[in-house]
């Protein structure tokens, strides 16, 4: 297992709690002594986590849940402090790196990812909601989109490439501050943020036992699944039916058990077998 | 393979028939689809086009044992199949001229969907079910079946459908804009009191 996992297995009083068990990976985040309130350094160590669980095939699912009674229950405004209107090199460097993860790290992790979520869930939850591939939330669990909040987290919101800009609408900055909407769980899924949501009672079994059916599946195929479902509907008709001709070769390839042809000819010339242009 | 029908001026319709697998669409059957729509595309006398399927399912995706590891067939066979496959999913039933509207019943699944996504209404019964089964098997769901699956529905939809296998009924799947209406009767009667409606105007 790869070093920072390790690290969050045996420091239970992490800000990232971490425990993995069968495959299945279950993330906590937030700390009692924070309040529950999301920090630079939470940021920080799951943007580690991610990365590190990238490369770790024992984990076959990630479940992403807080450690409190909300998913997240907002910013600890003095890691965030709003009069700063946010040039701390160090708070943007780890909102940029945050947002990185959220945006592209988790929907390329090769594992499903799930979000269980209850309680509140402020801006800095919903982006990370973004990245996950299934969203499962308790009926009577809330989110909150501010303004300040949403554009402190979006570094680069005039360029329009939010998925959670739909949530503001297409306004420009001077009106997005001004923004305070909550939406509950059946507008969340209406809006597409939420996949299903439950009775509150029922949820940790829901997700636990989609958690298990994802560690029974094929892992290859599953992380195939993935890339297809995250490249393919930017792709143009004739495109994708190249890219599944290549998948459906390179899955039976390797579920057979075999290296890739460009695998193998690395090795070769790695081995001092093969030479550039000779051949073997 | 196909029940082809035209009951009455304006209208034709196309039923998947092999039910004894449950309309799973094989060699014979997809070559047959796309033979019919070519046929069908240029018939200025044809201004609707009712698909459903023969036996209770709509259509269980693409046939396993023909497309895939198992299939018995000649290659070249394949090939065509493969090709005429691709060719009225990605391109053939989306420049029909005619108004499409499908009636599901029972499953349909996989390389059935981009069907759905290329009609402007989908009657369904309320005991129909949809899905991307692929993964259960170890498969990969079609780039083709994904993209049109994305365009009914949203990325939260298109994720649970392709990476759980598991199926949704037709509430979900009117939830999901997958479904135009659910019915409790059968849904060719709505489907052919629909087309008698558009060809009328």
């Amino acid at each position: 297992m790869s070093e920072p996992v390790a690290r969050a297995n045996v420091e239970p009083k992490s800000l990232v709690q971490v425990k993995l068990d069968k495959g299945l990976m279950t993330i906590r985040l937030g700390h009692v002594n924070n309040g529950y309130l999301w920090t630079l350094e939470l940021m920080d160590n799951f943007c580690d986590l991610i990365q590190a669980v990238s490369q770790n095939s024992d984990v076959r699912v990630l479940v992403i849940e807080s450690s409190g009674v909300d998913f997240c229950k907002g910013l600890l405004t003095s890691d965030f402090p709003r009069t700063s209107t946010n040039r701390d090199p160090n708070v943007r460097t780890t909102l940029d790196r945050f947002e990185q993860c959220c945006h592209r790290d988790l929907a390329l992790l090769p594992q499903p990812v799930i979000a269980k979520v209850q309680g509140l869930c402020h801006f800095a939850g919903v982006q990370l909601l973004e990245g996950c591939d299934i969203v499962f939330a308790a009926e009577d669990a809330q989110f909150i989109v501010q303004g300040q909040e949403l554009l402190l987290m979006s570094s680069d919101w005039e360029q329009k490439s939010h998925k959670s800009q739909r949530l503001a609408g297409d306004q420009p900055k001077t009106y997005v501050t001004r923004i305070e909407n909550t939406y509950d769980t059946s507008e969340a899924q209406r809006l597409g943020l939420v996949t299903f949501s439950f009775l509150p009672e029922v949820l940790s079994q829901e997700v636990e036992t989609l958690a298990i059916s994802f560690c029974e599946k094929d892992a290859l195929a599953l992380q195939f699944t993935k890339e297809t479902v995250a490249h393919v509907p930017s792709m143009t008709w004739d495109a994708s039916v190249n890219f599944t001709a290549a998948k459906f070769a390179e899955l039976k390839s390797r579920q057979a058990g075999e290296t890739s042809t460009r695998a193998t000819a690395v090795a070769s010339f790695l081995a001092g077998k093969t030479k550039p242009g000779k051949g073997a | 393979m196909l029940l082809i029908e035209d009951p009455s001026p304006g209208l034709r319709l196309i039923g998947f028939d092999r039910a004894q697998k449950r309309n799973a669409i094989g060699v014979e059957l997809t070559l047959a689809f796309e033979k019919v729509l070519l046929e069908t595309r240029y018939r200025d006398d044809i201004k609707v086009l009712v698909i459903y399927g023969v036996g209770g399912h709509f259509s269980s995706g693409m046939d396993m044992k023909d497309f895939f590891d198992s299939s018995t067939r000649s290659p070249e066979l394949l090939k065509t199949a493969r090709a005429a496959t691709e060719h009225w999913r990605c391109h053939l039933l989306r420049k029909m001229p005619q108004t499409i509207i499908s009636a599901v019943e029972g499953y349909c699944l996989g390389g059935a969907l981009p069907i759905l996504q290329c009609s402007d209404v989908v009657v369904a019964h309320e005991q129909a079910r949809f899905g991307m089964p692929e993964i259960n098997f170890g498969f990969v769901p079609g780039a083709q079946i994904v993209k049109a699956v994305g365009l009914m529905t949203n990325s939260r939809a298109l994720s649970y459908l392709a990476l759980t296998g598991r199926l949704i009924d037709s509430q979900r799947a009117l939830q999901w804009g997958m479904v135009t209406e659910v019915v409790h009767d059968a849904p060719l009667q709505k489907a052919l009191e629909l087309a008698k409606g558009r060809i009328s105007l």
